[in-house]
This record gives structure tokens, sequence and C-alpha cells, in this order.
């Protein structure tokens, strides 16, 4: 790289980005640390009138009271709906984004009749209103039986997550040079060999956050979660913080013990998928 | 081929609609009729001491012969096998689950029965008093019946009923003109957009409104034969005008089948479970609760400010593009600034930095709404212990205690928190695209760091960022979460954006055909937003490409 022969005066000058960044991410994080002093701290006291985000006294009570939540029946609630959860969440990530990247794999590199109209639909699909699709979506999964069922959610959020899988992976694709399709064409390579071997990899940190975006709206919806799961059996997790939320007042300490216990999959996953975020795989090919 | 499918579809839809909007529209001018009619008799009976008794036979043949007039002695509860007392509603028909069984003599006949039986006993005083009311009445063959009651009351005793009955035939006068202005109006607008899509096809004036013409007419004089002919002329507009993208599509589908291979299962997924909704939940907008066809009433109690409603629409529209705008320009702002600083080369922790302002994003906004909403307190809240930091007085930030300005300050800041990782996080996956030779050729160029920043990164950004900014405008103006659980509308629901204004309709009044109708202006404002900036910036023309 060419900034490597002036690495030093460059390190000399990072220190007003640290500064910056080092504010922004105070910032950033100290309401979260509210979450978890909150959790952390014994009782239900909520918040307090102290700037300090690390708790005077730790406790686990109110993490031990989330997690070990069963139903009257005796069952072990919490692990029922921490289920429905994950499986929720993984198979609507994998579905959608399989239905996404080829979708937008088309869309980026070739031309037909009805691609501006499907484009234009899927960003318009984006205007819609929760609200005006609420009481049909009830409707229609009620009409299939899917109510309660961990497949209707599945199906609804696939497909509500499928348009903007689709925008940001199409935006990506179209940063890939052609060249690269080009060359492996004239090696004789067939159209989804290109697809699967050429454009997938390349596309790797667009699809990690597009997988992560995905994950995500299924982990944690709410509203729909909320209409179509009224059996104490079939919610998910973000239902299950919501009891720690009354009409007046919250339980502070079990609805942040339950938000963190929400959160720290979510947060581990972006963990996880940094390099995928960080690999310029693209740049390096080029180059090469 | 498809165009005669779509032509199919037009034709019987359109009927479909047209017989049952006018139908009801005949049938409640007709019942409104006879309840005027039956209350001037009832009236007229009163005064003149006796009500005038029909013969059984004389109802009878009232009945048969399209009934006008009948006058019985009767009381106003009715035991027909008819429900009693309803309104014209949509269960008229299946509530008397007995009706089409029954043939019409005997169904006359158990009328005239009961009616006696109904005057025996209002003249022992055993029947309750009752107000003027009215029944729809369908039959195994011919068009319905209305049916109204007024009972013949003088100083409360009840000495009989007027009952009126008549068939109900459509389509009355009115909707016939209703039905002529509308396919006129689909006729005129089917051949705009032929003609703008296919601008050499273009017809001769005189042809155009021969065909407006003949649409509008064709139900006005030929009735219900007139309408399908009507129908059939649109469908076949219908057809014509997407005929050539048809064609086109079935072209594309047969010489590049794999093409619309990859496409295919996201589109259908999303016809099924996206737009067959979409067009459902329109279809609400125009009903009430129980099921009446209200027509527009819906669109003008959400257009038209009333003394009834907290807020005006208008005003909330306006704070919603602000909130909109606001939001977006931050978001963008700080994203983009924060994923440049972060791809500095040689930046150290950069990873740590970049996890940890990722995170705002992982955690499910209703819990850090609710915690905002916590920090933003007046007394406990760290926002005002950081101000009392550095010495500044408290502020009631929150509440109808709050101002507008303070309640809108604290939405935008707990949603631009929550807003710029996304922004950050895209900047950050399109820089990594770009590569580095270009900027190592701009230097050799002489290019300034501010240059290399305007031609290099910018353009090649903006496939990434244009979609990002357009869908992050759409989240921003439905961001339901933040303002229900931090300001929640105070101070007295001015900080009510449209899209809560929609959920409230619908789950605090219960009034779902009301939310869909303001879940429709949403999306008619969304729809003229996408529209201007496709046109004033050609910002998706990119996207597009």
């Amino acid at each position: 790289m060419s900034h490597e022969g002036s690495s030093r005066s460059v390190t000399a000058r990072q220190w007003p980005s640290h500064l910056l960044l080092a504010l922004v991410t105070l910032v950033t994080l100290y309401p979260l640390l509210i979450v978890v002093r909150i959790a952390l701290s014994p009782g239900n006291s909520g918040f307090t009138s102290s700037l300090d985000p690390i708790p005077e006294d730790v406790s686990l009570d109110n993490l031990i009271a989330v997690v070990s939540r069963t139903a009257a029946d005796g069952s072990w609630v919490f692990g029922q709906q921490a289920l429905n959860s994950i499986i929720i969440a993984a198979v609507t990530t994998v579905f959608a984004i399989f239905l996404a990247t080829t979708a937008a794999y088309a869309f980026s590199r070739f031309r037909f009749p009805g691609r501006r109209v499907a484009l234009l639909a899927f960003l318009i699909s984006q205007m819609f209103p929760g609200v005006l699709m609420l009481i049909p979506l009830y409707q229609l999964l009620e009409e299939f039986g899917l109510l309660n069922h961990l497949v209707g959610l599945i199906i609804v959020y696939s497909t509500t997550a499928i348009p903007f899988c689709v925008w940001m992976l199409k935006g990506y694709f179209d940063t890939i040079p052609r060249e690269l399709e080009e060359a492996a064409i004239m090696d004789g390579a067939s159209q989804f060999t290109i697809f699967w071997r050429i454009m997938l990899p390349l596309a790797m940190p667009a699809v990690a956050v597009t997988a992560l975006f995905a994950f995500m709206t299924a982990w944690n919806e709410f509203i729909l979660a909320f209409t179509f799961m009224s059996e104490e059996s079939a919610m998910t997790l973000p239902v299950m913080v919501n009891n720690y939320v009354g009409e007046n007042s919250v339980q502070w300490g079990l609805f942040a013990a339950a938000s963190l216990v929400v959160s720290l999959p979510v947060i581990a996953l972006f963990y996880g998928l940094q390099k995928h975020l960080v690999g310029g795989l693209t740049s390096g090919a080029v180059k090469g | 081929m498809a165009g005669f499918l779509l032509t199919g579809v037009v034709a019987i839809g359109g009927v479909a609609v047209e017989r049952y909007v006018g139908v009801r529209d005949t049938q409640r001018a007709v019942l409104a009729e006879l309840r005027t009619q039956a209350h001037d008799l009832a009236r007229e009976a009163r005064r003149g001491g006796s009500p005038v008794h029909l013969e059984p036979a004389q109802l009878r043949s009232a009945l048969a012969n399209g009934g006008r007039v009948s006058v019985v002695s009767a009381g106003a509860t009715d035991d027909f096998g008819i429900t009693r007392g309803a309104e014209v509603s949509s269960d008229s028909g299946a509530g008397d689950g007995a009706a089409p069984t029954i043939p019409k003599e005997a169904w006359n006949k158990r009328i005239m029965d009961r009616s006696a039986e109904l005057a025996s006993e209002i003249e022992a005083g055993r029947v309750p008093p009752a107000a003027l009311t009215q029944h729809l009445v369908s039959r195994p063959s011919g068009p319905p019946i209305g049916i109204v009651y007024a009972p013949i009351s003088a100083k409360e005793t009840y000495r009989g009923a007027v009952i009126l009955a008549r068939e109900l035939t459509p389509p009355s006068p009115r909707s016939t003109v209703w039905t002529a202005i509308l396919f006129a109006l689909m006729a005129s607008g089917l051949l705009w957009v032929g003609t703008r899509r296919h601008p050499s096809g273009r017809l001769p004036t005189w042809v155009s409104g021969l065909l407006v013409g003949l649409c509008a007419a064709a139900p006005v004089i030929g009735g219900v034969p007139g309408l399908w002919v009507a129908t059939a002329l649109l469908g076949l507009g219908l057809g014509a005008c997407l005929n050539g993208p048809l064609a086109a599509l079935c072209h594309g589908i047969r010489t590049q089948p794999s093409t619309y291979g990859y496409v295919a299962p996201a589109v259908v997924g999303l016809s099924l479970l996206v737009f067959v909704p979409f067009v459902m939940g329109i279809a609400i907008a125009f009903f009430d609760k129980s099921g009446d066809f209200v027509g527009l009433d819906h669109f003008t109690e959400v257009l038209v400010p009333s003394t009834t409603q907290q807020t005006d629409f208008w005003q909330t529209l306006g704070i919603t593009v602000l909130w909109t705008f606001s939001n977006v320009v931050l978001h963008v702002g700080i994203g983009v600034a924060l994923a440049l600083v972060l791809n500095r080369p040689n930046l150290r922790f950069k990873g740590l930095y970049r996890v940890l302002l990722i995170l705002p994003w992982a955690v499910p906004n209703y819990i850090t709404a609710l915690v905002w909403r916590g920090m933003f307190d007046s007394t406990n809240g760290a926002v005002n212990a950081l101000l009392g930091v550095f010495g500044a007085d408290s502020v009631t930030w929150l509440g109808d205690g709050g101002t507008l300005a303070s309640n809108f300050l604290a939405n935008l800041t707990t949603n631009v928190w929550l807003g710029f990782p996304f922004m950050m996080v895209v900047t950050l996956g399109a820089l990594q695209s770009i590569p580095s030779s270009l900027y190592e050729a701009a230097e050799i160029d002489g290019a300034t760091r501010l240059q290399r920043f305007r031609f290099v990164t910018m353009p090649l950004l903006k496939p990434a960022l244009v979609p990002a900014i357009v869908l992050g405008t759409i989240w921003t103006f439905n961001m339901f979460n933040v303002i229900y659980l931090v300001s929640r509308g105070a101070p007295g629901g001015q900080t009510e954006i449209m899209i809560t204004e929609a959920y409230k309709a619908f789950w605090i009044l219960e009034r779902p055909g009301l939310a869909a109708a303001y879940a429709i202006m949403i999306f008619v404002v969304l729809l003229a937003y996408g529209v201007t900036t496709d046109r004033v910036t050609k910002a998706s023309q990119g996207a597009f490409e």
C-alpha cells in the first residue's frame, strides 16, 4: 500500500480520530451500560440520579428470575420461548438470504422485461405501513391454521425481509466489477458457477451484513409476534420482555435483565461477523 | 393471451364491485323512502283513529306485485324468521337462514299469519312498544324485499303498525350515474396510461372520445348487460395497454428462463404475503367495524380537521416530515463521518470501535426507547444529571410538562442514536469495495484529500448509499416505537407522527377502517416522496441501472 511509507506520520496524526471515536463510543454505550447496571442491581430499583454506570451491588437475582421463569403448569417457559426465537430467526435468515441473493444477482447483472417494475415493487412494498398489513396477515394465517405456529412467523418474516435484503445486495453486487465475470465466462464457467463461485464469495461482506439484518428483524420483531402468538409457549423473547412492562409502570430490574438476555445473542453475532464486515475481498481481488 | 386473461379478470371484478355497491345504494335509498312513507302513514293512522287493515289477500297481492304499500295491524316485534331491529346490514342475507328454502307463497303467508297474531297481541297490550325499524329480506329468487315497520300509537297504547314492503330492484338511477362517471374515468385513465407507455400507438382523439363515451353510456343505456359491455371494453383497453409489457415478459421468460428462475421465488413470496395483504388492507378502509360500506368517510375523517380530534392531519404531517428529514440527515451525516474515520488506514482499535458503535443497532429498539425515556426523566434521568454537572438547570423533557421542542428533541436523540449505526455499516461495506488503486491514482494526479473524497469516494458510495437513504427515510417515517415509547405524543399529541396516529386508531379507538385510511395516507405520502426524489434528483437512477 502506498500509505505504508508514511505510516509514522499517519499514526501521529491519529489522536483527533481517537478522541472523536472515544467520545462517540461513550455516548453510544452509555444507555446500554445503564441497562446492564439496572439488570445487575438487586431489586427493581430502576433509574437513579447517579450518572455512574457501574452498579453498586452486583446481584444476579433479576437475571435468574427471568431465565428460570416457568409457566403455570411448571414447564420451563423461558427455555421454550428462547428456542422459538432461535428457530424462527435462524430459519428466516437462511430462507431470506437464499431468496434475496439469487434475486439481487439477477437484478444486478441481467436486463430483462419486468426488472424495473419488480425493483420498484420491492421498494414500494417497504412503504406499506405495518398497521395496514396486520389485520389481513392475521386473517391469512388464521385461514391456514398458522396462528401460534412458528411456521407462520417464519414465512411472514422472511417475505417482509426480502425487499431490504434484495436492495442492499443489489447495491453491493453493482459495485463488483464485471471484468471478473467476463474473465470467468472466457474460461467457460456456467451462469450458476459464476454466481456461486465468484459473485457470492466476493459479496460475502454484504451477505454477512444482510444476513445479520434478516436475523435481527426476526429476532427483535415485536408487534407481529405479539399479535400472532397468543399462547405463552409459542411466544418469542421480545414478547416475553414485554411481560415486565405494565400499562403505567415498568418492573425495571426484570425488564433490564430480560433485555440483556434478548440482546446478548445478537451482540455476540455482531462480534462473530466482524471479520466479514471488515474483509475487503473485492479490492483485493481487483488488485490481484 | 395474457391480455385476454386480464380482460376477463377485470370484467368480472368490475361487474362484481359495481353490482355490489350499486345494489347496496339502491337498497339504502328505497328503504329510506319506505321509512318516510311508513312514518307518515303511521301518523295518519294515529290521527284518523283506527289503523287501516289490509286483508291477507291484499297484502299478498301487494307483495307479489312488487309490494307498494301494505298496512296491517301488527306489532313492531317481529317473528317472521327475521332478526328484528337491525339496520340494513351485512347479515341481512345470512340472518334469516331459513328464508331461501321457503317458497314465496309460504313466506308471504308466514308474514300474514304472524301479523295477525301480533295484531291481537298488541290489542291485548302484551307486545312492548318499539320504534320505527326496518329490515332487508333476501329471497330464494328475485330481488330482496325491504320491509319497514312503524308502530301506530296513541296515548301510550299501541294500536298496530304500518308495514311497508317493496321489492328492491337494482340498479337505481343514482348508482347508474356513478357507474357512468366511474367507467368514464377508468377508461380515460387507461387511455392516458396507454398513450404514455406507447407514444407511437396513440389513438386519434375522436376514437378515444368515442371509447370513453361508450364506456360511460353502456351501463346507463343497457343496464346490467351494458355494464358487461363497458367492463369488457375497459378490460380490452387494459389488455391493450399492458399488451406490450406482458408480451415482452412472456418473451423474456421464454428466452432467458434462468434469469426469471433467480427472481421468481422472491417475487412470488412477496406477492402472496405482502401485496395480497396490502390490497386486503386497503379494502378495510372502506368499511366500518360492522362491515358496512362507508365509502370515503374514513378518509374525510382523517383529512378534515374536526373538534373531536386531538390533532389535525396537516400538523401531524408537518411534524412527520420534520422528524424524518432531521433524522435521516443526522443518520447519514454521523454514519458516513464515522465510517470514513474508521476506514482510515492503520487506525488502531478499529475493530473494537466498530463493534461498540454498532451496538445500538443490535439491541431491540423498543428496549432502548424505554431506556432513553428513563434517561430523559426529569428527576432521575441521566440527561438532566449531565446538565447538572455543567451547572445547567434541570429540564422537563417529556410529557405535557415539556414543550413541543423538548419532547421532539428527546425523540430525535433516541432515534439518531438508534439509526446511525446502520448508515455507518452500509458506508463501511461500500468503502471496502472501493479499490485503493483509485486513491493511489488520484494521489499521483495531485488530488487533495477533499478532492479524493469528492471525486472518488462519493461517486462510488452512491450506489450503496442511495438505496439505504431511501429505505432509511421510509423506515424513519414509519418509526412507531420511538414516538410511542419516548414522548408518547406529548404535549397534547403534538409530537405524534402519522404512523402512531394510525396505530392509535387501531388499538385505542378500535377502528380498523380508520386506521387503514390513515395508513393509506401514509403510503400515498411515501409514494409521492419516492416519485419526487426520482424526478428531482434522479437519485434512484443509479440504483435502477
